[in-house]
């Protein structure tokens, strides 16, 4: 995702903004039609529905658009979208600023208009003009009065006329009385006789309801219009019936009116009229006005209102896309890139915003590709730090572990890397045996020793260890006035006592040589010395021979078991490699002891789940012989000798291993050679070759195990602890069919 | 006072947008017509109602002359295309009110013969009678085509005042046009 915005999204607004100017000029160009079309219909009169219709849809679709608009923003407003405050705001101030001026513009407009109208209509003249005529009517009904008179008079002059004389006398007559045109007529409407001073051939026939009026006896005058006066006088007369069998007639004149009187009289229709129209037509002429005016204010107004919509729009757009980039930038999005509105200042602002999150986002794949690698190589790091068979400290200079291999966990006994962050304090604190070594990292973290090598004994869960420490200061760059020190350490305690138990076994070996070679010849030296002089000798001086020789044989012979068993010592034989169950063989042991020595008490405590073990089962005797042998001899003459004997299954660091505690109530051991009490040569007995414990310590260590003394801590006597290599889990069903606990 | 007006505009736009929708009551209708050969000219006559409404009745009272055009066409019947126009003849009055004789007067454009009478009803039953009006000439139309008469008559609006045309256009009362009324001649 690039972040710009949809091109489909930006060609709409674009086709929308031209529908919109499109619209907005066919509307200002109908308004402009529809103003001519009032001034002059002639042109565009026809079209002024279409115009208007068009008009009033074009309304309709901005009223539409602004409504559309007016909810996007309600809907904007309540979701809180960026943006939607500031086009409220704009499109307010837009519809204030564009509203109000023209709505005062309205306002004047229509007065002025309204005024304008009003002012062609005055009162006093509405009144001069319906004065005039009533005049006008007052004197052209004086002057038909006189007519009718003049009529009604020919009507009494034909009564005496029959209807062949008329022809004769009517001229006559229409020329008395100033007639233009004189008819006689049956009271059906017949013609009888007329007379035209105008030569016209068919004479004016009267409308039938004045031909109605006149039938039921009344007679008529009124104006009417000819083709050479518009007021000429029309009078209808019923002629009088003076004799039984005449026809009722009536006679009809038409009177011309004077040139003057008739143009008088048409001014003032016409004046009148116009004025009447425009009468009429103010309120007409006002709603005209007023409509286009207010088409023309609803158009301004809302083309304002859309108008400001899209300007607010427009420019929100990039405070909405700022908003939005900000807010993906928060959440870690800094691949989004937004659209340059232009070259204005927002426009500024938004390429600083693609330029900041395009180097925010470099700067993170920097961070991530040097964090990777930071990772790889810790990785590596620790890859080779736990393939050392040497354990790595690092500790920073406030005594704080920083960093510890998985061979430290094994050198020292305990999950030292899991202790990062602890202080080599607190570590003590747990595991006091570590004190030795911790005490010397920190002496030296403390006196600023930059290269140290110290060898350090600690008394851990295997034992006493010689740990060959040698610690180097590193002064961190990155952090000023730190420095961290690396502590490296192996355990030298079985190559130590490898090198010791080689020099010894070398020793022995030489010794066992060197020794056995004059053993014999002394012996059988001895021997010829006893046969060939003790029979020469006197009984007292024989007696001294056989004591002396006897001595020497004896001598030599222990001087021979003892070079055997340094032999022995000296000589690795090879071991089988067995599975034992060593609750069985120490029963077996403890049962031959038993057997020899019945004031002995051995307790029995077997475990019942007691893994099996691989090894040599008569090496295995031998170590629980000479143990059990020392544990009777340090008990001494002690009338009751008692001897704890506990198999265990132990499970610690990983390793799984069989454990057989051998506990005497003897005097113990002294401090000063328990350190080295299974040294060759090293006994408390005053007959012991001192070579026991360390047979016993070499065969355990052949088997691959650990054996160690401690005296007892409650009680006295010591106890030797010996430790072999698990192989498989014993049946427990086996086990408690054949060992219990009992007492022997 | 001119908030009013704006929405009394506004109302008054709405109603007149919807009104021609509604059924007008008053207006114009052929009521019989028909023709015949005579004289060398196909002569039409027939019978028109005219009501006129109270709105344009007072117009007429208040010296707003009315012009009233009775159009007659004649169409040549084809079969598959659109009939053929050959002919049209309008006959146009005016009716006027005359103030200073309170009569109505109906004059024939062409003619100028003009005619007062007393009452509007009279004079619009002038109106409405036309007699032997000539058409086309009886040398246009053949015997072996069949042709269409058609009669309307309506209130020319663009006759009217500057001021009330607007209105006029827009206002159904002012909508005074018959339907074409039609009949075969052959």
């Amino acid at each position: 995702m690039n972040g710009q915005l949809d091109k489909p999204e930006k060609n709409d607004k674009n086709i929308i903004l031209v529908l919109g100017i499109i619209l907005f000029l066919f509307m200002l160009a109908s308004l402009v039609l529809m103003g001519d079309a009032l001034q002059n219909p002639d042109r565009f009169g026809e079209y002024m529905s279409g115009l208007l219709i068009f008009n009033a849809l074009g309304l309709l679709v901005l009223v539409i658009l602004i409504f559309a608009n007016l909810k996007n923003l309600v809907v904007q407003l309540k979701n809180k979208s960026p943006g939607s405050r500031m086009t409220f705001k704009t499109v307010s101030m837009f519809a204030i600023l564009s509203t109000i001026p023209v709505l005062i513009l309205y306002y004047f407009s229509l007065n002025f208009l309204y005024q304008g109208i009003d002012s062609w209509f005055n009162p006093k003249v509405e009144q001069a003009l319906n004065d005039s005529l009533e005049l006008s009517k007052i004197s052209l009904n004086e002057r038909m009065k006189d007519m009718l008179n003049l009529t009604e008079q020919a009507a009494n002059d034909f009564s005496l006329l029959s209807d062949e004389t008329l022809l004769v006398e009517i001229d006559e007559i229409r020329s008395r009385i100033g007639a233009e045109e004189l008819t006689i007529m049956s009271k059906q409407g017949n013609f009888l006789a007329s007379s035209s001073s105008l030569g016209e051939l068919v004479p004016a026939s009267p409308n039938n309801s004045i031909l109605f009026q006149v039938q039921q006896g009344n007679n008529y005058v009124g104006l009417t219009s000819t083709t050479q006066s518009d007021f000429s006088v029309q009078t209808v007369v019923n002629i009088p019936i003076i004799s039984i069998g005449i026809e009722p007639r009536i006679v009809l004149a038409l009177f011309p009116t004077t040139e003057r009187i008739n143009t008088l009289a048409t001014n003032i229709q016409i004046t009148y009229g116009e004025y009447q129209e425009l009468t009429y037509l103010r309120d007409q002429l006002k709603v005209g006005f007023a409509s286009i005016l207010t088409l023309v204010l609803l158009f301004s107004i809302f083309s304002a209102l859309w108008a400001s919509f899209y300007s607010a729009n427009r420019l929100a757009a990039p405070i909405r896309n700022l908003a939005d980039g900000t807010k993906s930038v928060a959440q870690g999005d800094y691949s989004k890139q937004l659209p340059v509105p232009g070259n204005d200042e927002l426009g500024f602002l938004v390429a600083s915003f693609n330029d900041m999150t395009r180097k925010i986002s470099s700067a993170r794949d920097q961070a991530k590709t040097s964090q990777l690698q930071a990772e790889t190589q810790k990785v590596y790091l620790e890859a080779v730090l736990g393939r050392l068979s040497s354990g790595v400290l690092v500790v920073d200079q406030n005594n704080t572990i920083r960093t510890a291999n998985l061979s430290s966990n094994q050198v020292l006994g305990i999950d030292i890397s899991e202790m990062t962050g602890q202080s080599l304090n607190k570590i003590v604190e747990d595991y006091a045996y570590l004190e030795p070594l911790l005490n010397t990292i920190e002496y030296h973290n403390e006196k600023n020793i930059n290269e140290w090598r110290e060898q350090v004994t600690i008394f851990g869960t295997s034992g006493r260890q010689i740990l060959m420490s040698s610690g180097t200061t590193l002064y961190m760059q990155e952090i000023v006035d730190s420095k961290t020190q690396v502590i490296v350490f192996d355990d030298i305690t079985a190559l130590i006592q490898g090198q010791k138990d080689a020099a010894w076994s070398e020793m022995a070996r030489r010794l066992a040589h060197e020794i056995k070679n004059p053993l014999t010849p002394i012996q059988l030296a001895a021997e010829r010395l006893r046969i060939k002089y003790l029979k020469k000798m006197d009984a007292s001086q024989g007696e001294a021979m056989d004591k002396l020789t006897n001595t020497i044989i004896q001598q030599v012979e222990t001087m021979k078991d003892m070079v055997n068993t340094f032999s022995e010592y000296a000589h690795t034989p090879t071991i089988s490699h067995e599975i034992i169950n060593l609750n069985q063989l120490t029963q077996e042991v403890i049962d031959l002891y038993n057997t020899l020595n019945s004031d002995m008490s051995v307790t029995l405590e077997l475990s019942e789940t007691l893994p099996y073990i691989k090894g040599d089962p008569n090496r295995i005797r031998r170590v629980f012989n000479n143990l059990l042998n020392n544990a009777f001899e340090a008990m001494g003459d002690k009338k009751l000798t008692a001897i704890d004997i506990k198999t265990d299954y132990i499970s610690e660091h990983g390793m799984d291993f069989v454990e057989i505690r051998i506990k005497d109530m003897g005097s113990g051991i002294s401090d000063e050679i328990i350190d080295n009490i299974f040294d060759p040569y090293v006994t408390t007995k005053p007959k012991g070759t001192g070579l026991g414990l360390a047979i016993v310590k070499k065969i355990i260590e052949e088997h691959g195990g650990i054996v160690w003394l401690e005296n007892n801590p409650d009680s006295c006597g010591a106890c030797a602890i010996i430790r072999l290599p698990a192989v498989m889990q014993a049946k427990n069903e086996e086990l408690k069919s054949i060992y219990n606990r009992q007492v022997l | 006072m001119i908030m009013k007006t704006f929405f009394l505009n506004i109302f008054i736009f709405s109603v007149l947008l919807i009104a021609p929708l509604v059924a007008m009551a008053q207006g114009i209708s052929i009521e019989n017509a028909s023709g015949r050969l005579k004289d060398g000219f196909y002569q039409v006559d027939a019978n028109v109602k005219y009501d006129l409404g109270d709105s344009v009745i007072e117009a007429l009272n208040h010296g707003i002359q009315l012009r009233f055009d009775i159009t007659v066409e004649v169409k040549r019947v084809r079969k598959w295309r659109w009939d053929q126009n050959i002919a049209t003849a309008i006959l146009s009055y005016t009716l006027d009110y005359l103030p200073l004789t309170n009569n109505y007067q109906i004059t024939n454009i062409i003619t100028e013969e003009k005619r007062q009478f007393k009452e509007l009803p009279e004079s619009l039953e002038f109106l409405g009678n036309i007699d032997e009006f000539p058409v086309i000439n009886e040398n246009e139309l053949f015997d072996d085509r069949s042709y269409n008469c058609f009669i309307k008559s309506e209130l020319r609006i663009r006759n009217l005042p500057l001021p009330l045309q607007p209105l006029a256009l827009i206002s159904p009362s002012w909508e005074l046009s018959s339907s074409w009324h039609e009949w075969s001649i052959r």
